[in-house]
């Protein structure tokens, strides 16, 4: 190792050439004194062979390497200190990218380093590059080929020994798996235990004492099929199954993240599911209009608005709408909805190859940036939610129908009004100032005040047209000795037009030079004055820059080689992308218009109008409707995810294991959901249906086929029944997608009917019930339980309910309180990062999550909750009220109780006990109101015990 | 078994036979409750010798200044006006950028202790801890803004959804004291994150803080959610005694795991209730304790009788603790007016809190931390104010095995880039788990199909800054 080098003043006045290639041996003894040491030190920890470390994918340790480069490209241009990546991260300039991570680097060896690159980076260590540096590529035709990925394939319905257990071909998949391993499965469910399953499982509701009887005098097959069959066409199926699905879609009515956001308009999409479920739409209709309902066609206002609410899926998720890097922010919002689209259709992880190729699955981060850049071509995110420019907004759009039109000119004014405060704001906070307001001009302006003048300038305000009190002009002398500059710094990272303002007139100089530093270019235009500006006769394009937030964006005017008059008054930077709206507006300018009005509002003004606005279209006929961007595109891979790493751009995709045809066509202009839906819901995505048949088996089993619900991935469980999971998947696409069809399917079986009991041998054979030799037990979730002590006490509305959020205000932040409503639990609103309390501790999905299956956790403060809610005493002291009502005596009000809470009779010792507990507790007392107090205690029990919240 | 009896999906208890049963039900229910009630028994392991058995994080919300605290800067003072000779960090308020003019701090330092720290004046009191404070000049932390911040301080990570540090701890190690939670949040904010912030995320759901007050206040009287302890207890017990019995019939006849479950649980929230008030009521502490916290001042009140709660919960075994102000560090402007009201808030409850530690012999095993979300820049925002400033700011822990009157890392010359010995948020985290005796690349929990980490990739124990 060479010895560690002493810097000394030598070097630090050690004058190179600081232009000029060196090379040959002057340059390499350069490089062997002073440079390599500098390397060796600070830099081989991390990147070199020797180490065995390759940070970034970057070796420093040869020519070679930094030729080459890491994941951000070569670490060094020779000759070009500024354009070099090693100057760029050992300067410490960018937060991203600091080298070495722990601390900065002596400045004198940093001035070393950049003479060396100066010099040309003469270096003379020539190993080659070691042929492990390349990764393994993926074989996706034999990924293809593994279970999960397979397209659809027949299978045939295995023999069974027993024929006359089964009623069909789940039971014989069933069955022949049990008899492989020697085993029989247990015995059928008794009729009041099966009935309380399938009315919960169904309806998450408990059947009535009535209904119980009624099955267990004639408990067949046939009375069966009958109330399954209603129960099917009860609304509360699509109550029940549309709250699973809401789990899987992370449904809320709050945004979460940081700012917590009301939804108002979230609920549609929430009754669009139940109603769906309820309708028993086609699957592949259901998940289509999710992801594009917004782009399809449709025959009616009534299937258009449908579509348009459906969509609202995409933009229901936890979004960080105070981000201030807006690139961040979308790339983030599409991230989101890639790793949901990703778990919630297709059971695949794919959120992991953001910022690598999936560790396990196969999935590169080339197939997350092809999904990614159909979901960034997605508009969801815009504008700003409380007037502050930090804080964004998120698109809603106005739904067909009667007054539909004056809906949509107040969104389209209200979009107007966001845009407007939004410029107003960045114009202020990058310091420019607008004095011709009522121009409808976009971007950032710098008045000829915010200028940096060298030489003298004088001021004028002769020329009427013009931007503020006055402007510049060089009075035709000292040319080549004046010069104006603007340092502008703009609110967001992007490619603007600069534009100049200026009163064309001949006297005017014809060739004025003009420079603009963008952050990391120099360019060079000339612009001439003596003819009239192009935009609004007021302002001049002189081309096109790209600038970074916050980055050098500097416009400098000089007068050499000039003759005429310079004039210099504005500046404005405009983003290309709003270069056609500015022109819109600016030949719609008419001082009568609304536009016209909003335009002259000050940035106050405009916030009041603006949060107006929105209060007013809370209640109106809108929905969360995303829309195609205006700058829908292909996007680059973002190296190890960060924003500002671009990597190639990769053409708009679906996950290559699952699509072996390549990109779609996607029209110009389009985000490529279109072509999503077609992809995902084509029969050749056997994983589509995979995943789906796998998630209604999981709530009718409480366990999957695969256990692991949202991951088909490697590292997902593998199927206990791979041969019953395709069967399932085939018929369920035979059907067209109808959930309805399956689930009654399912239940018919037997396999569904068996009892939850396991006789020794089983339990000891299958201890996890792999086989489904059993049902399996399950406690009730936190709707069934709030929904069912609603039910039994006769207080449970049958009404669906609506925008039951909005009456907490514009966020939901502060408690929600649900003692007094009677609604159903799944109209309730759900808010992110504020669930209610007597929901949350029973394990309800976590809306910032796909939760295709819940939690089933057992804590004190359940048990606290039981015993010490309001809720729960109030309730069960009317349902012991009722009992006294219905009942002539203790042992009938008893067992009255026992048949409506836990749907069987009791035991005469339980009689006993109770009517003792009852007699204890009023004191023996005469006193109604004592023994009013003693049923509701006795009733709450019944309604706290373990055999009511679990189901056998 | 039943399947959902988890929220990891690759996690399966342990099985449950009918022999198993039979035997644990000779010895009691009570070897039943193991997969449903706790994950206690299989993670409480620590990796290697803990430092300190329990932490107490003060969070200073809203992003205290390190300039004007802990982070001497003759050069700032010098220079007060001048423009910045360096880039600011992007994504700051373009203003900002633009001028980046550097801005003294209006406050005097100077040094304490036999280590000769320096402390401003705002803080006092906690100077004459100095000698016990580990100072972390280098700080890191990625969000500009508060609720990326706020986020990535508490969960490691700026944008998705992650556990927070206090549930992995709970995760890691497990109650200390079963009649309490393990993870208590005193006066939690319920804006940037909320609950996220204290949140379980995927792990288990008994892993997530309990709250006490909210919003940086305490309200007399406040209690954890669900505490009853006003009902008549004889009936209390009479009720439970019947449902304990109905349930163990349920149990005999289904021998389901997680009905022992609810069983035990239930008998575990009956005992809450009756052990949680004495430890939540500070009512009866001697009144010299009060005064040490600064109780009974109007300005110092709310913060102590929170420093107050927290010394009493450690005491009483809880695992990790946060105390949090409102938001109120964020001087955008007005710097002076702000940070004096603040700091007046929180100094004499913190000194009284870690001189209440050090009287009881518990400092040496509690590790405390002070800080924000990140810091505030060098350069003036508006007239008379700070931006927030994540790229280098200043944290201290005092005690759990840190070194005392020690100064680690710094901050270029005027204290706003991390430059030497840098400790981002990750290695923090690192450092935390160590003093608990958890290896952070070993405390793992998988979920849907990978196995996450509260450091994700990323941390590296802050060796330096251990005693």
């Amino acid at each position: 190792m060479p010895a560690k080098p002493t810097i000394g003043a030598m070097t630090l006045f050690f004058v190179f050439l600081n232009s000029g290639v060196l090379h040959g041996t002057e340059g390499f003894g350069f490089f062997k004194t002073k440079v390599e040491p500098i390397l060796v030190e600070r830099c081989y920890e991390c990147h070199s062979e020797e180490a065995g470390k390759q940070k970034g994918g970057l070796w420093l340790d040869r020519k070679a390497a930094w030729q080459q480069g890491g994941d951000v490209g070569p670490a060094i241009i020779p000759g070009d200190v500024d354009q070099s990546l090693l100057a760029h991260s050992i300067r410490y300039l960018d937060e991203d990218l600091q080298m070495p991570p722990k601390g900065r680097i002596p400045k004198e060896e940093i001035a070393i380093l950049e003479e060396w690159i100066a010099m040309g980076a003469p270096d003379p260590r020539d190993a080659q590059l070691a042929g492990a540096v390349r990764k393994k590529a993926i074989d996706f035709e034999s990924e293809r080929q593994k279970w999960a990925f397979r397209s659809h394939e027949g299978t045939p319905v295995p023999k069974v020994k027993n024929a006359d257990w089964g009623t069909g071909a789940i039971d014989s998949f069933i069955l022949a798996e049990l008899e492989n391993q020697n085993l029989t499965p247990t015995k059928d469910a008794a009729p009041n235990a099966l009935l309380r399953r399938t009315y919960f499982d169904l309806t998450g509701l408990p059947p009535t004492p009535e209904e119980v009887q009624a099955f267990a005098e004639t408990p067949t097959r046939e009375a069966f099929e009958i109330i399954v069959e209603d129960l099917l066409s009860r609304p509360a199926f699509g109550e029940k199954w549309g709250r699973h699905w809401l789990d899987v879609a992370r449904y809320s009515d709050s945004n979460g993240g940081d700012r917590n956001f009301t939804f108002h308009q979230a609920w549609r999409y929430r009754n669009y599911v139940i109603d769906s479920f309820n309708r028993d739409r086609s699957f592949y209709e259901f998940v289509s209009q999710q992801l594009a309902g917004d782009l399809m066609n449709s025959e009616s206002d009534q299937e258009r608005a449908e579509q348009m609410i459906a969509s609202g899926f995409l933009a229901i998720g936890p979004k960080m709408l105070t981000e201030r890097d807006k690139e961040k922010l979308r790339l983030d919002t599409a991230d989101e909805q890639v790793d949901t689209v990703g778990r919630a259709f297709l059971g695949l992880t794919m959120g992991c190859a953001r910022c690598h190729d999936h560790k396990f699955d196969p999935i590169t981060q080339v197939d997350y940036t092809a999904m990614a850049g159909i979901f960034r071509s997605t508009q969801i995110i815009m504008g700003t939610q409380n007037g502050c420019v930090n804080v964004a907004s998120w698109v809603e759009q106005p739904l067909p129908g009667p007054g539909g039109d004056a809906v949509k000119e107040k969104v389209e004014r209200m979009e107007m009004a966001m845009k407007l405060v939004v410029d107003k704001q960045f114009r202020n906070k990058a310091g420019g100032k607008m004095t011709v307001d009522k121009l409808p001009l976009s971007g950032v302006i710098y008045d000829e005040a915010d200028a940096e003048k060298s030489g003298e300038w004088k001021t004028s305000a002769f020329s009427k047209n013009r931007v503020g009190a006055g402007y510049f002009h060089d009075d035709k002398s000292g040319k080549g000795e004046k010069r104006v500059v603007f340092r502008a710094s703009l609110p967001e990272s992007g490619v603007y037009e600069v534009r100049l303002s200026y009163n064309g007139d001949e006297r005017y100089a014809k060739n004025v030079p003009i420079t603009v530093e963008g952050w990391r270019k120099v360019e060079r235009v000339s612009l001439d004055q003596s003819k009239k500006a192009e935009v609004a006769g007021l302002f001049q394009p002189i081309g096109q820059f790209k600038f970074e937030k916050g980055g050098r964006a500097n416009v400098i005017i000089e007068t050499k080689g000039t003759s005429g008059y310079v004039i210099v008054d504005a500046i404005q930077f405009i983003p290309v992308e709003e270069i056609a709206g500015e022109a819109k507006a600016l030949s719609e300018m008419d001082l009568e218009s609304d536009e016209a009005q909003l335009f002259s509002m000050s940035e106050g003004d405009l916030k009041k109008e603006l949060s107006k606005l929105l209060e007013e279209l809370r209640k109106a006929e809108v929905a969360m409707t995303p829309r195609d961007a205006k700058d829908a595109g292909d996007i680059n891979l973002r190296v190890r995810g960060e924003v500002n790493q671009l990597g190639a751009v990769v053409k708009r995709s679906f996950p290559r294991v699952l699509n072996p045809d390549g990109p779609p066509e996607i029209p110009k202009g389009s985000s490529g959901r279109l072509e999503l839906a077609a992809w995902m819901t084509s029969p050749e995505n056997a994983l589509l249906d995979r995943v789906m048949v796998n998630r209604i088996w999981h709530h009718l089993f409480g366990r999957g086929i695969v256990k692991s619900v949202d991951n088909f991935g490697a590292l997902g469980t593998r199927p206990t029944h791979p041969e019953l999971l395709n069967y399932l998947a085939s018929e369920f696409r035979k059907s067209e997608g109808s959930v309805k069809s399956l689930v009654k399917q399912i239940v018919m079986s037997r396999a569904y009917q068996i009892g939850a009991d396991a006789d020794e041998t089983l339990a000891e054979a299958d201890p996890k019930n792999e086989l489904f030799g059993r049902q399996n037990r399950r406690r009730l979730t936190a709707e069934e339980i709030r929904d069912s002590v609603l039910t039994l006490g006769g207080n449970l509305s049958e009404e669906p309910g609506r925008n039951t959020s909005s009456k907490y205000g514009v966020d939901l932040d502060k408690p929600m309180n649900f003692a007094k409503e009677e609604l159903r639990t799944v109209y309730l609103p759900i808010a992110r990062n504020n669930g209610v309390a007597e929901l949350e501790v029973f394990d309800v999905a976590n809306p910032d999550l796909v939760s295709g299956s819940r939690a089933e956790t057992t804590v004190p403060t359940q048990a606290l909750y039981l015993l010490n809610s309001d809720f729960y005493k109030s309730r069960a002291k009317e349902i012991g009220n009722m009992a006294l009502a219905a009942g002539e005596n203790p042992d009938e009000e008893v067992t009255w109780l026992y048949e409506k809470i836990l749907n069987r009779a009791p035991s005469q010792s339980e009689v006993q006990r109770a009517g003792a507990f009852i007699a204890e507790i009023s004191g023996g007392a005469e006193s109604e109101t004592a023994l009013k107090d003693a049923y509701g205690h006795f009733a709450h029990l019944l309604l706290v015990s373990t055999e009511f919240l679990f189901l056998d | 078994m039943s399947p959902l009896s988890t929220a990891c999906l690759n996690y399966d208890a342990p099985a449950l036979t009918r022999r198993g049963l039979l035997q644990g039900a000779a010895c009691g229910f009570g070897s039943l409750a193991f997969s449903a009630m706790a994950a206690r028994a299989e993670n409480a392991v620590a990796h290697h010798a803990p430092k300190a058995k329990r932490v107490i994080f003060l969070f200073m919300h809203g992003g205290p200044s390190q300039v004007d605290t802990f982070d001497l800067k003759p050069e700032l003072q010098k220079r007060d006006g001048q423009v910045m000779p360096f880039a600011p960090a992007k994504n700051l308020d373009p203003t900002a950028t633009r001028q980046a003019k550097l801005m003294g701090s209006p406050w005097k330092f100077s040094q304490h202790g036999q280590s000769g720290l320096p402390v401003s004046e705002l803080f006092p009191h906690v100077a004459k801890h100095v000698d016990n404070l580990c100072v972390i000049r280098s700080m890191q932390s990625k969000g500009q803004s508060h609720g990326q911040a706020v986020c990535m301080m508490h969960t490691g990570t700026d944008n998705f959804i992650r556990p927070s540090v206090g549930a992995w701890v709970n995760y890691g190690l497990g109650e200390e004291n079963s009649n309490l939670p393990g993870f208590i949040s005193i006066s939690p904010s319920a804006t940037h994150g909320g609950p996220r912030n204290y949140g379980p995320a995927f792990l288990p759901a008994k892993h997530q803080a309990t709250t006490i007050g909210a919003n940086g206040k305490l309200d007399a009287g406040a209690s954890f959610r669900f505490l009853d302890s006003k009902s008549d207890a004889a009936i209390q017990r009479r009720k439970l005694d019947f449902l304990q019995a109905m349930n163990r019939e349920h149990l005999e006849r289904t021998k389901h795991a997680p009905v022992e479950g609810v069983i035990q649980s239930m008998e575990l929230a009956y005992k809450m209730q009756s052990s949680a008030p004495p430890v939540i009521d500070t009512a009866d502490e001697p009144e010299h304790i009060k005064e040490l916290y600064g109780i009974g001042n109007d300005a110092t009140d709310t913060y102590g009788r929170q420093c107050l709660l927290a010394r009493k919960f450690a005491e009483a075994g809880v695992r990790y603790i946060q105390v949090s102000t409102p938001n109120v560090w964020d001087q955008h402007g007005d710097l002076k007016k702000g940070h004096e009201k603040n700091s007046l808030a929180v100094d004499k409850p913190i000194s009284g809190l870690l001189t209440d530690l050090k009287q009881r012999g518990l400092l040496e095993d509690t590790l405390v931390i002070w800080g924000g979300e990140f810091g505030r820049t060098p350069i003036v925002q508006g007239a008379n104010g700070r931006d927030h400033n994540p790229q280098g700011f200043t944290w201290w822990c005092a005690g759990g095995g840190t070194k005392g009157g020690y100064a680690h890392g710094e901050t270029d010359e005027f204290g706003y880039y991390a430059v030497k010995d840098k400790v981002h948020m990750h290695d923090f985290h690192a450092t935390v788990l160590h003093l608990l005796g958890l290896d952070h690349e070993a405390l793992t929990y998988n979920y849907a199909g990978r196995d996450f980490r509260l450091t994700d990739v990323y941390g590296n124990v802050v060796k330096e800054i251990i005693a």
